[in-house]
């Protein structure tokens, strides 16, 4: 091999280990640093994220006591009961009892459908029926305005079946009342 | 800054000066007679004190006689490598051999490419630059350029075996300057890599220290939020207590005296119906405005009737919502 060979050989290996490297190692290098790069910042962001959520729970601190303190005292206020079933029928008790306490009779109580849900309370809905005059359906609406249970009260219907009646046979009102109380679902405390 | 030796050659003598930092820190001279023993006045004169010192750098000016300079003309516009070949091919026909062999060189008169037509083309006798070589290789200092006095720059009058020799030296540093700079890109992609890699390993450390306080302390928000939420939920539900009773009250303390009520009925928006009878059902509507019960109006005509205590208008009021 002459001098001359040994030069081209040199010159054409040198070119193919410099498109190999600037192909392939190069290309493939940057890309795997990039990845490298981009799988370091995205660990590092989710470090922050978690510094930052101790450091609010840190911040919490005395505020969540409170909150805390609040959230036992709700439990006079919502239904017993950790089910749908159960806080219908506590409900109904204290809608009986509100008919007991107004001289009115609770004819009947109708569950409808509610799937309003917040925190970790839910809400039931009953259409109460009373039956009762002027001044018991107003001693019904206030006892159930009045009541230790948060109740609230949503459309009211109040007829009088014979109006003709009036002075003549005791004065009949039907009120119908759509209300509405929280009970804490099983496992959502 | 490396110190040089500087040699101005004649057919006589030789002069030496040594440079450092642009200054003549020393200056002697000694008489030779030919080439034979230039060598030997060039050895002598770098045994004084300091020259022998590592990197010194001997640069030579060859003055005339020793070195035969012309200007040529008719020579092709080629370029540096092919002129200083073609000269040396063409020696005997521009320069005096005296029968010894000539090492030349020549460079454009002209800078641009386009005027070149005149050639300054040098020679000299090969046993004064062997004698150099000899003398600068005895003194153990680094021979550097080769130049003629008052000569254009970029002639090298270079023997050929130094040539050649300084060839394989350029060729080595090259390599050596490749190699370092390989050397260079690889350490600092492994800097950069190495260094990723260590904060990716004390970031993921640092995540496995934080997992369990920090998925303890997102419960308890989580906790708080909900809490907040019931909260806010069940004293909004206590907040719109008495609604009902108040409109209720507010609607039967409106009607006249004279009003017999069939049905009173409001959604949770607050509109809503009441039927009944009265002496005037106009003055129930105007009851109803001024005890600020949001737009009532009749619905459809009064009817009227006679009962036990005279004539009355049945009516139905619509409350609460714009009339459509």
């Amino acid at each position: 091999m002459t001098p001359r060979d040994r030069r081209a050989v040199t010159i054409a290996g040198a070119i193919v280990a410099a498109a190999v490297l600037g192909l392939r190692v190069g290309p493939w290098s940057v890309r795997s640093y990039r990845a490298l790069q981009e799988e370091v910042a995205a660990r590092s962001a989710v470090l922050a994220r978690m510094r930052d959520a101790i450091g609010e729970a840190e911040a919490l601190g005395d505020s969540s006591e409170v909150v805390r303190q609040a959230y036992l005292a709700l439990a006079p206020r919502i239904l017993s009961g950790d089910t749908e079933a159960a806080a219908l029928a506590s409900l109904t008790g204290h809608l009986g009892a509100v008919a007991d306490r107004s001289r009115t009779t609770l004819e009947r109580a109708d569950a409808l459908p509610d799937s309003t849900q917040v925190g970790g309370i839910r809400r039931v809905t009953i259409r109460a029926s009373f039956e009762g005059d002027t001044r018991g359906l107003t001693a019904a609406l206030r006892a159930i305005d009045t009541n230790p249970i948060a109740l609230s009260t949503g459309a009211v219907r109040v007829v009088a079946p014979d109006p003709a009646s009036a002075g003549v046979a005791p004065e009949v009102l039907k009120g119908e009342i759509l209300i509405s109380a929280w009970y804490s679902e099983r496992g959502a405390r | 800054m490396r110190a040089r030796l500087c040699l101005r050659v004649s057919g006589s003598s030789v002069r030496a000066q040594l440079m450092r930092r642009g200054e003549v820190v020393w200056a002697a001279e000694a008489a030779h007679s030919g080439p034979g023993d230039l060598a030997a006045a060039i050895a002598e004169l770098a045994e004084e004190p300091g020259i022998r010192r590592a990197g010194t750098r001997v640069e030579v000016t060859l003055e005339p006689p020793l070195v035969q300079v012309r200007r040529l003309g008719g020579i092709p516009p080629v370029g540096s490598a092919a002129l200083s070949a073609l000269i040396a091919n063409q020696a005997g026909r521009y320069f005096r051999k005296n029968g010894k062999p000539l090492v030349t060189d020549g460079v454009w008169a002209e800078a641009k490419r386009r005027d070149r037509r005149t050639v300054v083309a040098a020679a000299v006798e090969e046993p004064w630059l062997d004698a150099i070589a000899a003398g600068v290789r005895e003194s153990s200092l680094e021979l550097g350029s080769i130049r003629l006095a008052d000569g254009p720059r970029g002639l090298e009058l270079v023997s050929a075996a130094d040539r050649s020799v300084r060839k394989a030296r350029a060729r080595v540093s090259v390599r050596r300057l490749a190699a370092a700079a390989a050397a260079a890109w690889t350490f600092a992609g492994a800097y950069a890599v190495g260094g990723l890699v260590l904060e990716r390993n004390r970031i993921e450390r640092d995540i496995a220290t934080l997992t369990e306080p920090a998925a303890a302390a997102l419960d308890a928000r989580r906790a708080v939020d909900r809490a907040r939420r019931t909260i806010d939920a069940v004293r909004g539900t206590e907040g719109s207590r008495g609604t009902a009773t108040l409109r209720l009250g507010q609607v039967v303390s409106a009607l006249p005296r004279d009003t017999w009520l069939t049905s009173i009925q409001w959604d949770s928006a607050g509109a809503g119906l009441i039927t009944g009878s009265a002496k005037r059902a106009a003055d129930v509507v105007a009851g109803l405005e001024r005890a600020g019960v949001v737009a009532p109006r009749l619905e459809g005509a009064a009817v009227r009737e006679s009962s036990a205590d005279g004539a009355r208008e049945r009516f139905t009021v619509r409350f609460g919502s714009a009339p459509g």
